[in-house]
């Protein structure tokens, strides 16, 4: 008599003697290296996009960037994923423009043992901070604090400022740096009529960030 | 002899098992070999596609969920901020834990947090000389409203903040045809906070800007 086959014999395991261990063969330890490091890869990824600034929505404007939709309805899930970090209160649309400069305006990186002319424009606004950041764009505290607002800085007769930025005293108008390899700057305009067309602004209409000399 | 042999049909000589075996192995096995590579070709790009997949998925899914569970953001740290029905004043010389990363030095900020579930939230503060504006964050980030001192009536600054079905309620409430003398911003989530931030242009102006956002009001408005 002929053997039927069952039709669930796809699907029945090989028999096992008590002493083998139960070991899952080559296909399926394949399958669970395979599922662990995309699991792996994908949480990595999440952790290395998340850092001080959103991957996306940046609009550059000469050497400051801003990320307006930080501070919008329509914020991206990149950016609510970096608010979610940590305490950050960002600018709403209708209250404000941050930018931010990690370079000056030929691209190289800002650095403390150089000293920088920042001159120009500024944007129409109710008032204005220039501030010191560490290399992740977190402001100085303490003694290290540094920063000027439009109400420390002279202007020439047609609106356009010239400041020094470096770690000796300067005349004029002058931003102290700290004496470390990095820094930031952040400049925030409080008030103004641009922060909904920030992405068609002129980069004139900012100031620039030009290396006078470095040291060493 | 030679014409002979010569006339003889040549007699080809049938090839030995052995020699036939082993040509056919060596056929086969090299049919095998390249039905194999293509095979690992196709299993290794099936690899990759699956690896690919799935890490686009956990990256996505991480990225989505950091906002739902988090309890760093401050939407979630000042929840309770203001319950005494002022906002109360953060910045950065508070405990680390609550203070604001990228806070401007030059500001002073007051936070009065709300929770939709108790009841619509009434926000009132009086603008002064210095600038000011007040912003409404949802937990888990975003801003869904701002606005400045310039937008203040007679020196006050005033909305309601509530949900939809507060909003709609309150709605069927208005008398038809009496103009309505509030503003009403509907939040897309229960739970988020009220930022008031003045602008200290100068040392001395730091005390009135403190005034300034301590000033907001936060009440019931049921």
């Amino acid at each position: 008599m002929a053997r039927v086959p069952s039709l669930f014999a796809p699907l029945t395991l090989p028999r096992r003697s008590r002493l083998d261990p139960v070991r899952p063969d080559l296909r399926t330890r394949y399958l669970i290296v395979l599922v662990l490091a995309a699991l792996a890869a994908g949480i990595g990824s999440t952790w290395a996009v998340l850092g001080e600034k959103p991957p996306v929505g940046a609009v550059k404007l000469g050497p400051w960037q801003s990320f307006p939709r930080l501070g919008s309805a329509d914020i991206d899930p990149y950016g609510r994923a970096i608010l979610a970090r940590g305490p950050h209160l960002p600018l709403a649309a209708g209250e404000g423009i941050q930018l931010n400069a990690a370079t000056d305006s030929a691209g190289a990186t800002l650095s403390g043992s150089c000293r920088y002319r920042i001159s120009g424009t500024t944007l129409p606004s109710r008032g204005w901070t220039l501030v010191v950041a560490n290399g992740a764009s977190r402001p100085l505290t303490g003694t290290d604090a540094v920063g000027l607002t439009d109400a420390d800085v002279l202007t020439d007769e047609a609106g356009k400022l010239s400041i020094t930025a470096s770690p000796q005293v300067s005349s004029g108008n002058w931003l102290r740096l700290p004496q470390q390899a990095r820094f930031e700057l952040i400049l925030r305009f409080y008030d103004t009529p641009v922060s909904s067309s920030i992405s068609q602004l002129d980069p004139a209409a900012v100031p620039r960030i030009d290396r006078l000399a470095c040291e060493g | 002899m030679t014409h002979a042999a010569l006339e003889q049909p040549i007699k080809a000589t049938p090839p030995d098992r052995q020699s036939l075996s082993l040509a056919m192995r060596a056929a086969s096995q090299q049919q095998l070999r390249r039905l194999m590579a293509r095979g690992n070709f196709a299993r290794m790009l099936h690899g990759l596609v699956l690896f690919l997949a799935l890490a686009a998925l956990a990256h996505i899914l991480t990225t989505l969920l950091i906002p739902r569970y988090a309890r760093q953001d401050s939407g979630s740290l000042f929840v309770v901020a203001g319950a005494e029905g002022r906002a109360d004043l953060i910045g950065t010389d508070v405990t680390p834990e609550t203070a604001i990363i990228d806070a401007d030095p030059f500001t002073a900020i007051g936070v009065c947090g709300f929770d939709l579930t108790d009841g619509p939230l009434r926000v009132r503060a009086r603008s002064g000389q210095l600038p000011l504006a007040l912003s409404v964050h949802v937990r888990g980030g975003g801003v869904f409203y701002a606005v400045t001192d310039k937008a203040a009536q007679r020196g006050i600054i005033e909305f309601v903040v509530l949900n939809q079905l507060q909003f709609d309620a309150r709605v069927a409430r208005d008398d038809d045809g009496e103009s309505i003398r509030e503003l009403r911003v509907v939040s897309p989530v229960p739970q988020g906070i009220v930022v008031a931030r003045a602008l200290v242009k100068q040392p001395s102006d730091r005390q009135t800007a403190e005034a300034l956002v301590r000033g907001m009001a936060c009440g019931s408005a049921s």
